[in-house]
């Protein structure tokens, strides 16, 4: 790295918005620590390893979305779908599943991708804005989630499938593994080659990208389908977790999933930000809800305080020299 | 600018159908007649007055929302707003913070008249924050609304004792006092609603201006239309409909549940699309709404009647709305694309 270089990176971490959410997330994990001096014990940190890698997949593919100025509501959709179908596949026929085996595993990825692509084929090839075309489908996503068993959804207590989630290395459960792997993998992708390039160049602006010669509608299907993969991991690894299959599954995880997204600095007007912004976006959201349940807020005065950080947020990081008036 | 002092003449739009409103009664007309084909229990007396019951709450919900959708936006708070006002009138009237077995005892009118302002007044104040959210700092207002469903949604729930529903007993009950006997008053709500808004949109100024706002804002900021207070009205007004679906649903269900905005999320939007009002603003309106909100119902209770199971009529239902935005709001500008 060039000296020029790294000297606007310095220059840029300097202002307040860039280091801002990163120094709240710590000095909300000491206030939480001196309110209730479990927060840093071993068990609570596991606890919130877990809901921090949730959270982190669930946005870090929607952070590519929000890149390229689109938006995907319908991720907490793919996530409960693909969780109960994969238990479905893992489970034994004579409780009603497939009996698949680890195949399980492969085809509820492959769900997660196919949901994500039906997305992006929608919107890149209709034009619908990309918020009603994922609430449209959240729908659908939520209705196959209803399909196999009813409503009920499945227990899955077989070590073996929990194993990818609750089994530790060196004290760290492999969820968050996984979680910090496909971020790494995100963070190349958006940096180091040219699929993340254009992905911002989408975002920054559409018909130049368009006359530089990207093949917008192409790279949109291939982000949402990204997009849906990662949620349908996120769901997959939920299930591990939290041992209950069900399509109402993650239903409190979506306004965090979002504030997640655009807490750290990804502006919904695309072009900049990145998976960094969003690693701490996750990170400042799991500690203040685990922090909140540790003094035992109630889940309501969490959904208040999600919604009006949600908006903050945007206000903060939102492009106003766009347009005068935004829909 | 050059100063006119010639009288303009009033801005108004027709009272008049067109092709594609006509198409959707045709389609009102034609569905039920095709479900009560497939079976009898469509035209029971017991499923005719449920239909119509739930068509009411699906446009009383709804109804509102089409004049934000006419102007080119969009409030997504509709469900939040709904439950809310619903939750605090009922607070109100019974007097309670915890849960109470349902007080026969008469309410004096003043309390009823207290409990229905201040339901209000917290509706067209999250109406004032939506559209302070849209207008001056300037977010786009799916994002803006999602946020306050929210917090309305977490504020109801957060009133409500352990999040459970409220019971009433009879003293709403003269808002739905029976006028057309067979025909339930929460029907004729929607339906008195329905034209009260038609003519608002059409035949008043306001209306015009929303149009005007809704299909070109430069156009419309040029011949004199003052776009932010446009835009405020609608977002007001929007929630004070909610506001007053809410109370009406109180009425109804003799009970006020933090979780009806739950089952009701995004649905105010769908309906409005459904019926025919473009994303890109300046077409459709209340009217449309309502055959909206009508062949909805009647679709999802024949299917549910011919033993549709509920996933698949989820999935349909987000195919169609997807179809019905392919083929009307293609294209349509947004900042989020």
């Amino acid at each position: 790295m060039d000296t020029a270089k790294l000297n606007t990176n310095l220059a840029t971490l300097r202002q307040p918005k860039n280091f801002l959410p990163a120094l709240s997330a710590l000095v909300l994990a000491m206030v939480f620590e001196v309110m209730n001096s479990h927060f840093f014990s071993y068990t609570n940190l596991v606890s919130l390893s877990n809901t921090f890698g949730i959270l982190l997949l669930l946005s870090v593919g929607g952070t590519f979305v929000i890149m390229m100025a689109s938006i995907d509501l319908s991720i907490i959709g793919i996530f409960a779908s693909v969780g109960v179908f994969t238990a479905i596949a893992w489970l034994p026929p004579d409780n009603g599943g497939w009996g698949l085996g680890y195949m399980a595993i492969v085809i509820g990825l492959l769900m997660g991708l196919g949901l994500g692509l039906v997305n992006g084929l929608i919107f890149a090839y209709t034009n619908i804005p990309s918020f009603i075309v994922t609430i449209a489908t959240s729908i659908a996503y939520g209705g196959l989630a209803l399909e196999p068993t009813g409503g009920l959804g499945k227990w899955v207590w077989d070590t073996n499938f929990r194993a990818i989630s609750i089994n530790t290395i060196a004290g760290v459960p492999l969820l968050f593994v996984w979680a910090l792997i496909v971020f790494l993998v995100m963070l190349f992708l958006a940096f180091r080659t040219t699929f993340g390039r254009r992905t911002y160049a989408i975002g920054a602006n559409l018909e130049a990208a368009k006359r530089a010669g990207i093949l917008v509608t192409r790279h949109r299907v291939i982000v949402f389908a990204i997009c849906g993969l990662i949620a349908g991991l996120a769901g997959i690894l939920f299930v591990g977790w939290g041992v209950h299959a069900g399509p109402d599954a993650g239903s409190n995880l979506f306004l965090p999933a979002i504030a997640a997204m655009v807490v750290a600095g990804n502006p919904v007007t695309g072009g900049l930000g990145g998976p960094h912004r969003t690693f701490v976006g996750a990170l400042l959201l799991s500690i203040l809800s685990n922090g909140l349940a540790l003094l035992s807020v109630q889940i309501n005065a969490q959904t208040v305080i999600f919604g009006i950080v949600v908006v903050l947020a945007i206000m903060a990081t939102t492009d106003r020299s766009r347009v005068k008036y935004i829909r | 600018m050059v100063e006119t002092t010639a009288s303009i003449p009033k801005k108004r739009l027709p009272l008049r159908l067109d092709r594609f409103e006509y198409t959707l009664i045709v389609l009102a007309l034609a569905l039920p007649l095709f479900f009560a084909a497939l079976t009898p229990k469509f035209y029971s007396a017991f499923n005719i007055s449920t239909v119509m019951l739930t068509f009411a709450l699906y446009y009383l919900a709804s109804m509102g929302e089409s004049f934000v959708i006419m102007s080119g936006a969009l409030d997504l708070s509709v469900a939040g707003v709904l439950s809310l006002s619903g939750t605090i009138s009922a607070m109100v009237i019974c007097n309670c913070s915890t849960i109470v077995p349902a007080v026969e005892s008469a309410v004096p009118w003043t309390t009823i008249a207290e409990a229905i302002s201040l339901a209000l007044l917290v509706s067209v104040a999250i109406g004032a924050l939506n559209a302070f959210l849209v207008l001056k700092t300037k977010i786009p207002s799916f994002l803006a609304t999602l946020g306050t469903l929210n917090v309305a949604l977490g504020v109801g729930n957060l009133l409500s004792p352990s999040g459970l529903g409220l019971p009433l007993s009879h003293q709403l009950d003269f808002l739905l006092t029976p006028i057309i006997p067979g025909i339930p008053t929460f029907f004729l709500w929607a339906i008195g609603g329905a034209l009260v808004l038609w003519y608002i949109a059409r035949q008043t100024s306001f209306g015009w201006r929303v149009y005007s706002v809704g299909s070109s804002d430069r156009s419309a900021a040029l011949s004199g239309v003052n776009l932010n207070r446009t835009r405020a009205y609608v977002f007001l007004l929007s929630a004070f409909l909610a506001g007053v679906a809410g109370i009406l649903y109180n009425a109804y269900v003799e009970a006020a549940s933090p979780t009806e905005g739950q089952s009701l999320l995004f649905f105010a939007m769908i309906i409005v699309l459904l019926g025919g009002t473009s994303m890109n603003g300046g077409s459709g309106g209340p009217h449309r709404t309502l055959l909206g909100a009508f062949i909805l119902e009647v679709v999802l209770n024949g299917l549910a009647l011919e033993g549709i199971q509920p996933w698949a009529i989820d999935v349909l239902e987000g195919a169609i709305i997807i179809a019905v935005m392919v083929s009307l709001s293609r294209g349509v500008k947004t900042l989020v694309a």
